[in-house]
């Protein structure tokens, strides 16, 4: 009855009860869009970094490789016997692991013949690359961060071991003509494992982005193969580990650790979020979380303050009514219950409404396609608004424990009037 | 007094004038012991390398001719083949594999403290800017101690302080200097090889040690043997012809 009483009650003041639902839905939406907002570039920077930025879910170095490997190349790179063993380990994991690949990262000078510029090389073996490359995932999230021709010619390193990957940036600077022909030759030169001046021959051929403007006029991709040559090495600096869509990142990691600590050389492992191997993914999640706390607060205070207003403003108004119904019987408790269910079921339907207009209104930001530049990104990317049910529920939930506490707020306070004062109100 | 200003001040001028004159001419003069002569000349360098506890051996040949250098790698054996080629202040490197020639930087390490710039001739005087710091007396002989700043960016060392000896007129310690001032390496130099120009025998440097200025067991030391005059055909600095 009282539920009853509650929903009647709503249309006794409708232009009220309409301001109050409104602000409730549009703080719904604005969350739900932030929330969605979020999730997008969250699912985005966790897609390049698994697959576009070769990283695999989990990747495994020597331990304090990531400070010494660039000081002592030879004494941090896992030797061949060594690659051998951890495979082993690896294939207890086979119903977790979807496949593995191997790289080594290093600097070096790039060369035309008639110049050389200072680059970052990142090595890969082909087939892992392709495979990656071709993830359902990046072309549901991460397509803005490959270039169209990379998808087009994932196969490049696996016909021609002999081709490298400049990016556009860094094919102006060396003044490389397109198309990039696999007829010109590149040399790549750097240090070997034994600390000489190397060099070996590369092709042009494919290009692509780093995603990253910091990065995109310094590092190119170099099949693993070329750069063991370089090096003087059967060896590889890491291993990237990539999962299948059910494994549980966090069991396996740890399970993954306990394996390799019997291992006779120290390893350690890192997650792809991991600050230390991936600062960008930090970095900006870090930014966004912050961002969303505080449009969370703003947002929050915002429709708080409306239903305390507006419920304040209710019980102002209809005090005569409330001494009415104790004087009939009815208590404190279920006066307050009823004025709580009042709000609680505009909350509800001002939800409803929210959950189709955020839903509206992220299809329809969608189908603009709206290019923007984030900061130190290239190129542009959609402005996309990616609706997630579980984020929809999260901001519901968030709102009706907000309109909750601010109803039991009020009425708690209002309480403490005497039967005889309401009775006696003129509800001015 | 206004005349006074002004002799004093040409006095300053000229005196400042005459240190730098003299630190240039100390420079030209020292670097004729380490292959900053006009004449074609050919020596073999090794260089054995210390670097955290581990050894390693390199040997090249090196034909030098004014301002130009043949650098080729005979030890070890995988190296073989190798050549840096210093054409003025370009310098490149190639080995027989490689389908065209590397440009590369006299900067970039060659193995373990050596620079790519420090194997071939040295051209001090051509490169640098001289100023006298101070003489100091060491072991009872007059030592000019000059500071040189590089008058390009691309040459091996920003800046260097250098001691030549009054009596040899012959650099015998070297501190590399970073763009900032602080010394990260320092090189002592003997000269017991003897050329002989034009009928003239003059020192040669026999051995340059290069030490890391903070972990000074990292080290490497060069030593120059059979130093001679050699006329080389300018064909041989033609990168052209490297790679050919």
């Amino acid at each position: 009855m009282i539920l009853k009483l509650a929903y009647l009650n709503l249309f006794r003041n409708k232009r009220r009860a309409i301001s109050t639902g409104l602000a409730i839905c549009i703080g719904f939406v604005g969350l739900n869009l932030l929330g969605a907002y979020i999730y997008r570039v969250k699912k985005a920077l966790d897609t390049t970094s698994v697959y576009s930025a070769l990283h695999g879910h989990v990747k495994v170095f020597k331990q304090d490789s990531l400070v010494q490997f660039a000081l002592k190349p030879k004494k941090y790179i896992f030797q061949k016997e060594e690659l051998d063993q951890m495979d082993q380990i690896f294939s207890e994991f086979s119903s977790e692991i979807e496949y593995i690949g191997k790289n080594i990262n290093g600097s070096g000078l790039l060369s035309n013949g008639k110049m050389s510029h200072p680059i970052l090389f990142y090595s890969f073996e082909p087939e892992i690359y392709a495979k990656s490359l071709t993830q359902p995932d990046i072309s549901n999230w991460a397509k803005d961060w490959v270039l169209p021709k990379q998808i087009e010619n994932v196969d490049i390193f696996k016909n021609n071991n002999e081709v490298m990957s400049v990016t556009p940036r860094i094919a102006d600077i060396m003044s490389l003509t397109y198309p990039l022909n696999e007829n010109e030759s590149l040399q790549l030169a750097g240090r070997s494992l034994d600390g000489d001046l190397n060099a070996v021959n590369l092709e042009l051929g494919a290009e692509h982005t780093t995603g990253l403007q910091f990065l995109e006029d310094t590092l190119v991709l170099v099949p693993l193969k070329k750069v063991q040559e370089l090096l003087g090495t059967e060896g590889a600096e890491s291993i990237s580990i990539y999962l299948k869509p059910e494994a549980s990142l966090a069991k396996f990691k740890k399970k993954l650790d306990e394996k390799l600590s019997s291992l006779a050389f120290k390893t350690e492992s890192y997650n792809y979020y991991d600050e230390k191997i991936n600062a960008v993914y930090l970095g900006t999640i870090g930014f966004l979380v912050v961002m969303g706390a505080f449009f969370v607060f703003l947002i929050g205070t915002a429709v708080s303050l409306t239903i305390l207003n507006s419920l304040t403003m209710g019980i102002i108004e209809r005090t005569r009514e409330i001494g009415t119904l104790y004087a009939v019987g009815f208590k404190k408790k279920e006066v307050a219950k009823l004025f709580i269910l009042e709000n609680l079921i505009l909350c509800v339907l001002s939800i409803a409404v929210g959950v189709l207009l955020s839903f509206v209104f992220a299809s329809l930001v969608n189908s603009l396609n709206i290019r923007f530049t984030p900061p130190s990104v290239t190129g542009k990317i959609q402005f996309r608004l990616v609706w997630n049910f579980a984020i929809a529920a999260s901001v519901a939930a968030f709102t009706l424990i907000l309109t909750l506490i601010s109803s039991f707020v009020v009425m708690k306070n209002k309480s403490k009037i005497k039967l005889i004062d309401l009775l006696n109100d003129s509800g001015a | 007094m206004k005349n006074v200003f002004l002799i004093g001040l040409l006095i300053c001028i000229k005196a400042f004038s005459a240190d730098a004159d003299l630190a240039t001419e100390l420079l030209k003069t020292s670097d004729r012991g380490r292959g900053g002569l006009e004449e074609g000349l050919e020596w073999t360098a090794n260089i054995e390398t210390t670097e955290n506890g581990d050894t390693a051996s390199r040997e090249f040949l090196i034909k030098a001719k004014k301002h130009d250098a043949f650098v080729e790698a005979l030890k070890p054996a995988k190296n073989k083949g190798e050549v840096y080629l210093f054409n003025d202040r370009q310098m490149w490197f190639y080995k027989p594999s490689l389908k065209k020639p590397v440009s590369i930087s006299a900067r970039q390490k060659l193995t373990g403290q050596a620079a790519n710039g420090d194997i071939a001739s040295t051209h001090y005087a051509r490169d640098y800017n001289a100023t006298l710091e101070k003489t100091e007396e060491i072991g009872g002989v007059k030592y000019y101690v000059l500071f040189l700043k590089a008058k390009a960016k691309n040459l091996t060392y920003d800046q260097i302080r250098y001691w030549i000896s009054d009596k040899t007129k012959l650099a015998t310690k070297v501190e590399f200097l970073t763009l900032q001032g602080k010394v990260f390496k320092i090189g002592t130099l003997q000269y017991n090889n003897v050329l002989s120009v034009g009928g003239k025998n003059i020192a040669f440097v026999s051995q340059l040690t290069i030490m890391d200025a903070k972990f000074n067991q990292n080290k490497s030391v060069i030593t120059y043997t059979k130093p001679k005059v050699v006329e080389h055909s300018n064909a041989i600095f033609n990168i052209n012809n490297v790679t050919r």
